[in-house]
């Protein structure tokens, strides 16, 4: 048992931190400069009042996906849909809707897969437990099988 | 029994290895329907032809199928054969929502190449599209006899499509 489980052990567990860790960076992998480019590109796009709005229209529109093409933002894609999306984020923006309506409203409609960041709820919570629960089952196994004393006449 | 757990690591193995490729089987681009089990959204808007308006009360008292379409759409060509072949099916009414297109194109559209539809719902921004979830086209929703959407089709309804898995959820939906 020891040799095959630990190996397996530590597979899984590392599996699933770069797994988490993956999910975690889907999208951020932006150069400074070119997400300095967009900003102004969206700037000069979608005009706001005040800094603190055009800052929250970022943050929302990078933290949906497009559903066109999913790996990318609505921020980012230039598909027909996440244009229209921006328009819809920029419009609600403007007549004072927060950041959290704007995000119910669109999971409203698209679903949970909308946003890069899923919600934490009942339909989620396997997605966001599950590589934890492995990892400390996987700690768990290491746990006990250290703890118990290596049997006499065993080889290794 | 001892030797079960030598084998442990090659079960969860084999368990992982079946559930990633079941995984992998599905189409990414088919995100399911957040409104299964809602009410179509209360709309009105213009018919594609005709100056009555339609409402969403349009759906209440027959089944019926909605159908995302747009002549900029490829795919859309090879599924309305299809929509004219089961438009004659008993008891289903055939919607369309022509989805940001231009209108002449879109009329054009039903001249040249026949006409399913009871009506056409004429949604040149696409905003009702955006209520009911649609990212792309076509796309087509199943709504039962109270309004309530049922089914979403991603893509074309194909024959395979509709004698498989159209068909049957209507037959279901028309005996409730």
């Amino acid at each position: 048992m020891s040799r095959a489980s630990y190996a397996l052990i530590l597979c899984v567990s590392l599996f699933t931190m770069t797994a988490s860790l993956a999910a975690k960076d889907d999208h951020s992998y932006v150069d400074a400069g070119l997400l300095r480019l967009a900003q102004n590109k969206s700037q000069q796009l979608y005009p706001f009042e005040s800094p603190a709005l055009q800052q929250r229209f970022e943050n929302i529109t990078t933290e949906l996906r497009c559903l066109v093409c999913q790996n990318e933002s609505i921020a980012d894609s230039n598909a027909p849909l996440a244009k229209d999306l921006r328009d819809e984020v920029y419009y609600k923006l403007q007549h004072g809707y927060s950041e959290d309506e704007i995000k119910n409203y669109l999971v409203d409609r698209y679903g949970q897969f909308i946003l890069f960041r899923p919600a934490f709820n009942l339909s989620t919570v396997v997605l966001w437990i599950f590589p934890l629960l492995v990892l400390m089952i996987g700690f768990l196994i290491l746990f006990f099988q250290t703890q118990r004393k290596p049997r006499h006449g065993n080889k290794t | 029994m001892k030797r079960i757990k030598y084998f442990l690591p090659l079960l969860i193995f084999i368990a992982i290895a079946l559930f990633f490729w079941k995984g992998l089987q599905k189409d990414p681009h088919e995100i399911p329907s957040a409104l299964i089990g809602k009410p179509v959204p209360a709309f009105n808007y213009p018919a594609l032809t005709g100056n009555q308006p339609l409402t969403n009360k349009i759906f209440i008292g027959k089944v019926s199928l909605l159908n995302v379409w747009a002549t900029w759409c490829p795919t859309c060509y090879a599924e309305h054969a299809v929509l004219l072949d089961i438009m004659r099916t008993p008891n289903l009414v055939i919607y369309g929502l022509n989805y940001k297109d231009d209108r002449t194109k879109a009329e054009d559209w039903i001249k040249e190449n026949g006409n399913p539809y009871q009506a056409v719902i004429y949604d040149a921004k696409g905003t009702l599209a955006m209520d009911l979830g649609v990212y792309g086209a076509p796309e087509t929703f199943v709504i039962d006899k109270k309004g309530i959407i049922r089914y979403k089709h991603i893509g074309a309804v194909s024959p395979n499509v509709w004698e498989t898995k159209l068909k049957p959820l209507l037959e279901k939906l028309n005996h409730e």
